[in-house]
């Protein structure tokens, strides 16, 4: 059994432009692996929104791992709750199939900061993402997990920045790049460069995880 | 987007065209009363059960619902081979 916890990842905009955000993530410029994506149910429990939706990704494997997984797709299962009164969004995602192979259990915490804490300044949305890999492939576990532990580091941060993404597609904040083009004249220009500098800047001042909230651990079973 | 069944991908965009503009306009602004795109979800649901079927997807393992429940806390069990 692996547990991972890979910490916490800033947004810098409100609890509320979040929870919409997380309706149009799909499909960004990081989610080209997501094929199909479908509400499968959803109601209003207790004034909290429940949800549950199905996601269809490609699945891609390495050479050695064909003789596990034969399957090109792999099916997703995610589960959400909506709490206003928390201001908080939690899903709950688990792959469908295949699941003695490779069992990948994520579980997201996005809430609003609080300015108590250290480094979290006010009126932003802190992601914070825990996550269970486990393999019971007698004698291949520890090789799988290892692997799925590596990609899943690497989708963490595509899913982040796919998100952040769809949140400014959405607000219509158009990319650096399609302001730049967008200016004729000299002065438009510079004022675009400026503009971009800023987005830049402010990307990498709140794009970057604020703390590590729990190292990895890796327990052997 | 589209839908795991072509056929549902023009009802699952009326759907979530409905859902986005209640989540933001009425829900999150405290009106939890989420009938105004209940028929559109019904009919695109129902096109998505039937797709799953043909596709051969584990509808049982699909309908779980682990968050929320019990099950949440628990470490998710490490499936063994026999």
């Amino acid at each position: 059994m692996v547990k991972f916890c890979a910490g916490s990842f800033l947004f810098p905009y409100t609890w509320d432009v979040v929870a919409r955000g997380l309706w149009v993530r799909y499909p960004n410029s990081q989610s080209t692996h997501v094929l199909s994506e479908d509400t499968l149910e959803r109601y209003v429990e207790n004034g909290k929104l429940f949800t549950r939706r199905l996601l269809v990704k490609t699945n891609p494997a390495p050479k050695w791992a064909d003789r596990f997984i034969s399957k090109r797709f792999v099916n997703i299962v995610e589960e959400s709750i909506v709490d206003p009164e928390a201001q908080t969004v939690v899903t709950y995602t688990r792959n469908i199939g295949f699941t003695h192979v490779m069992n990948v259990v994520e579980r997201v915490v996005y809430r609003k900061t609080d300015p108590a804490k250290l480094g979290e300044e006010d009126g932003f949305t802190i992601a914070e993402r825990s996550a269970w890999l486990s393999s019971g492939v007698r004698g291949f576990a520890f090789a799988i997990e290892k692997f799925s532990l590596e990609r899943f580091k690497h989708n963490t941060k595509k899913a982040n920045a796919g998100l952040a993404e769809s949140i400014q597609r959405m607000l219509g904040v158009h990319p650096v790049s399609k302001i730049e083009s967008a200016s004729s004249g000299e002065k438009l220009r510079v004022a675009a460069a400026a503009k971009a500098k800023e987005l830049k800047e402010l990307a990498r001042s709140k794009a970057e995880p604020v703390y590590a909230a729990c190292r990895h651990r890796e327990d052997a079973v | 987007m589209e839908s795991v069944g072509a056929e549902c991908t023009e009802l699952k965009r009326e759907y979530d065209a409905c859902f986005i503009s209640w989540f933001s306009d009425k829900f999150l602004k405290g009106d939890k009363d989420d009938s105004v795109c209940a028929p559109l979800l019904e009919v695109y649901k129902k096109c998505v059960q039937n797709a799953l079927k043909e596709k051969n997807i584990n509808v049982d393992e699909v309908n779980i619902r682990v968050l929320g429940t019990d099950d949440e806390n628990r470490i998710p069990p490490g499936k063994s081979s026999p």
